[in-house]
């Protein structure tokens, strides 16, 4: 029961990644080929998922969306850990005035979640994954930030790193030796976590026409293209947004499957 | 004193960071004023019709002079004129704050509704079924992009059952059924995926206040657990609590300009992506400013609120 | 007939059963004091738990206790929710948390008045403040409206035994009740308790893992070692003649005052030596 969200949770991040993989050696049809005659069509034989308004296969377009939404949330989470776990360290051993500017700038952070970033950065520079990889990226800096900066105060008050200090460990030291070893499982479980929050905010900017401008299908994409034909076929709706759906659902399970095996505190014995 | 201290530092902090947020906002924007007159006049324009606009439109000035004119402008209710229509931003936005601010006010409370309810039996049933139902419901939610809810609200209610309109917005001023029947599913399905964030937040602090001494001793002294919850955990569970929901309101506040667009609300959100559509720079600057702003005042008022919730805070320690 | 009587009881947790406490059986008398004195892990809060009814969801129950002839093992919720506060209270260890932090102190006292009275008359403050001002808080009417974070450790461990003693109990279980507390506070706090619980008529099952503090509140002791009782007995004979070696290490190390100054400090690993001790 217990590591039930942590199996499950791999096994949708396994089944998403197996079909980003797939998607690059084979498809059932060419993801951008439209056909007239096809559109909208049930799902049937040929077309596992039917045809959408363009009579492009569903299917394939399911299978080349999961390519782009592990490179997004690849280069997202990159983005916010890169930046943000090196910031996290910094506060959490220099202590006084640098924790407190690394704070503030976190705060002013907060009042700028990703997909109002992305908008900001889409009036200037035009929409494009660019943007909004590096909207999600930034955006959830903070987050990292605090999540490493506070596991590495713990750290840095644990007993062996006092002995370390004590035996003349200089700080770079302490830090690649005690402290980010130790933080590693947290920053994991931020980094499932995010990927998942970068998934939700990517296809809502999809959604919103704000990432993709070229051809490359994307889940948020889809379901805009769906919502227009939705009176007549609902199920064009459906198969994005469960996609969608399974895959943060993957994500977040992993994360917190792997938070409770970290944290002693949450198996309660007795 | 304790509690002055606490506000005045609380108040610096929402200074600094109104300071922040407005220079990142001014820098993104207008900071290289060749661009935007670029951006305005479109592909194909000269360097001199590309410099004679920045100079007719004051671009040219020292970005420093210029933040101070927005900024200054703001703070005496001035929000800039639109490049391409000339439309003041505040008229543009003065019947649009009505419906978001609906929205989002709506759907805060009726996630706070369901969160805590729903978290509190999380938390206490967490080794049995309906702790894991409860958990499993929020995971589930917490997946589902909220746009996508909308549109299955819309399919059911709207498409199917006929009960609700599926797009549009009529003003309270108007017929208040109207307004109310329009409200329904938008705040509904932006308020089911916050809850579902929220709910997790709920069952962990109270998971906290179950391992807590003074719980127990309530339940030595003969609360039943449900009672000795609500009694001596809801305000201690607030504590923390509160500051998600400070932070949540952000997600909310954007969240409505998703919701905002699937069911066509005249809100802010919907101008805001006109406005970056048209590539209109000066009223993403001032929308964006104003929600920014808007965000971290509330989680200003947040902080204050421990004040009033956390009596270590409100009384003087005796000696 | 005596007031409490417990009889082979056993407390398991988990899946896997691993047992905490192992048929325990014993009695205590109208107004008696008896003390349970043990090491961490020995099942002497676990047995206390046990009989307020308080055990973790985990935890298997089997055996008896019966308080005043009513059978406690398998009763509903509701009804020991009835019974905990009026018949049967307790006093904790940790005087510093186990006060809710948001409420009033006074409040919080009249709360297990009013939780267990029909009558939600006026003099609920009354009571509280009189209640107060006889566990020794010499300025009861301030006490009360303070909050807990305004107290000593010594006065917020006063609030909880009022707590525990407003309705009158029958019998009240105390865990460690001084340790988190200073040495000097420690001894006001157990010369009240014991005070009190003459006064109120109260009998008490008072735990600790220090004989001495026990011997101050206690007629008779039972020494529990993993789970089970070991020896039973009055104070004075365990004191003069311990039968176990785990007994006899208890008493001296609790008789540190005896060794001459220089010499080496008993423990009880002298007495009772374990697999795994050093």
């Amino acid at each position: 029961m217990r590591r039930l969200a942590l199996w499950l949770g791999a096994a949708l991040v396994a089944l998403l990644l197996a079909m980003a993989l797939l998607s690059l050696v084979w498809t059932p049809y060419d993801p951008t080929l439209v056909v007239a005659g096809q559109r909208l069509q049930g799902p049937s034989a040929e077309h596992w998922l039917g045809t959408d308004a363009m009579g492009i296969d569903v299917f394939s377009r399911i299978l080349v969306g999961a390519q782009t939404t592990i490179v997004v949330g690849v280069v997202s989470v990159s983005i916010a850990a890169l930046l943000g776990v090196p910031l996290g360290m910094l506060a959490g051993q220099a202590g006084g005035w640098v924790d407190e500017v690394v704070m503030r700038v976190t705060d002013i952070a907060y009042a700028f979640p990703a997909l109002l970033l992305a908008i900001l950065l889409a009036a200037r520079f035009g929409a494009s994954p660019v943007t909004a990889m590096t909207a999600i990226g930034l955006a959830t800096i903070p987050s990292f930030a605090r999540v490493t900066r506070a596991g590495t105060k713990q750290v840095m008050s644990s007993d062996f790193v006092l002995a370390a200090r004590a035996s003349g460990t200089r700080w770079p030291g302490v830090s690649l030796r005690h402290v980010l070893p130790n933080i590693a499982p947290l920053i994991g479980v931020q980094a499932s976590v995010t990927f998942a929050l970068a998934i939700l905010a990517e296809a809502a900017l999809s959604y919103l026409g704000l990432s993709t401008a070229a051809i490359v299908p994307t889940w948020g994409k889809m379901l805009r293209d769906a919502q227009s034909v939705m009176f007549n076929a609902p199920l064009q709706a459906l198969w994005p947004g469960l996609a969608i759906a399974l895959a943060v659902l993957g994500f977040n399970l992993l994360g917190d499957g792997l938070r409770d095996l970290l944290d002693p505190r949450l198996r309660e014995v007795s | 004193m304790r509690i002055l201290a606490f506000v005045a530092r609380r108040l610096a902090i929402f200074a600094v960071s109104l300071l922040g947020a407005s220079v990142l906002v001014f820098a993104v924007c207008a900071a290289l004023p060749g661009e935007v007159a670029a951006i305005i006049l479109g592909q194909g324009a000269t360097q001199a019709q590309i410099d004679a606009l920045s100079a007719q439109l004051g671009l040219d000035r020292p970005a420093v002079v210029r933040y101070a004119e927005w900024v200054g402008g703001m703070l005496r209710g001035d929000f800039g004129t639109s490049y391409f229509t000339g439309q003041s931003v505040v008229q543009l936005m003065s019947p649009r704050i009505a419906v978001t601010l609906w929205l989002v006010l709506f759907a805060l409370l009726l996630s706070v509704l369901i969160a805590v309810p729903v978290g509190m039996l999380a938390a206490m049933k967490r080794r049995s079924w309906p702790g894991f139902v409860a958990s499993a419901a929020a995971q589930l939610g917490m997946a589902i992009p909220a746009f996508w809810a909308a549109i299955a609200l819309v399919l059911v209610f709207a498409v199917g059952l006929r009960w609700l309109p599926a797009n549009g917005y009529v003003p309270f001023t108007t017929s208040v059924s109207s307004w109310a029947a329009h409200l329904v599913l938008p705040v509904v399905s932006l308020a089911i995926v916050q809850a579902a964030v929220l709910v997790r937040y709920v069952r962990s602090a109270f998971i906290e206040v179950l391992s807590e001494d003074y719980y127990r001793t309530a339940r030595a002294v003969g609360w039943r657990p449900f009672p000795a919850l609500l009694r001596h955990g809801l305000r201690n569970a607030a504590l923390s609590l509160v500051t998600v929901i400070g932070l949540q309101l952000a997600s909310v506040l954007v969240g409505a300009i998703v919701i905002e667009s699937v069911f066509a609300l005249p809100g802010l959100g919907s101008a805001l992506l006109d406005a970056v559509s048209q590539r209109d720079l000066m009223i993403v600057q001032s929308v964006v400013m104003f929600l920014a702003a808007t965000v971290l005042l509330i989680n200003f008022v947040v902080d204050l609120s421990y004040a009033w919730i956390d009596p270590r805070l409100r009384t003087e320690v005796e000696p | 007939m005596s007031l409490l009587q417990v009889t082979d009881l056993t407390v398991s947790f988990g899946r896997r059963r691993a047992v905490a406490v192992d048929s325990v059986s014993f009695e205590l008398g109208q107004g008696q004091r008896l003390g349970i004195i043990g090491e961490s892990g020995s099942g002497k809060t676990v047995t206390a738990l046990a009989l307020m009814g308080l055990l973790p969801e985990t935890a298997h129950v089997t055996g008896s206790i019966r308080l005043a002839g009513r059978e406690l093992v398998g009763l509903p919720e509701a009804s020991l929710a009835g019974l905990r506060g009026d018949v049967l209270s307790m006093v904790f260890q940790e005087p510093m948390t186990a006060l809710d932090p948001t409420m009033r102190v006074g409040r919080q006292v009249a709360e297990v008045l009013l939780l267990h009275t029909a009558d939600r008359g006026g003099s609920a403050r009354a009571r509280v403040i009189d209640m107060l001002g006889r566990v020794g808080l010499a300025d009861a009417e301030r006490v009360a409206d303070s909050f807990p974070h305004q107290l000593s450790g010594g006065q917020r461990q006063r609030c909880l035994l009022a707590m525990a003693l407003i309705n009158s109990p029958d019998l009240v279980i105390c865990d460690e009740p001084t340790t988190a507390l200073d040495v000097t506070v420690q001894a006001r706090v157990l010369r009240l308790l014991d005070e009190v619980l003459t006064a109120e008529g109260a009998a008490c099952l008072f735990i600790s893992h220090d004989l001495a503090v026990v011997s101050q509140v206690c007629t008779d002791v039972l020494v529990m070692l993993e789970g089970r009782i070991v020896e039973a007995g009055p104070v004075a004979r365990l004191f003069s003649a311990p039968e176990h070696p785990y007994t006899r290490g208890l008493v001296a190390t609790a008789r540190i005052d005896e060794v001459p100054p220089g010499e080496r400090l008993p423990t009880v690993e002298d007495f009772y030596p374990r697999e795994g001790a050093r």
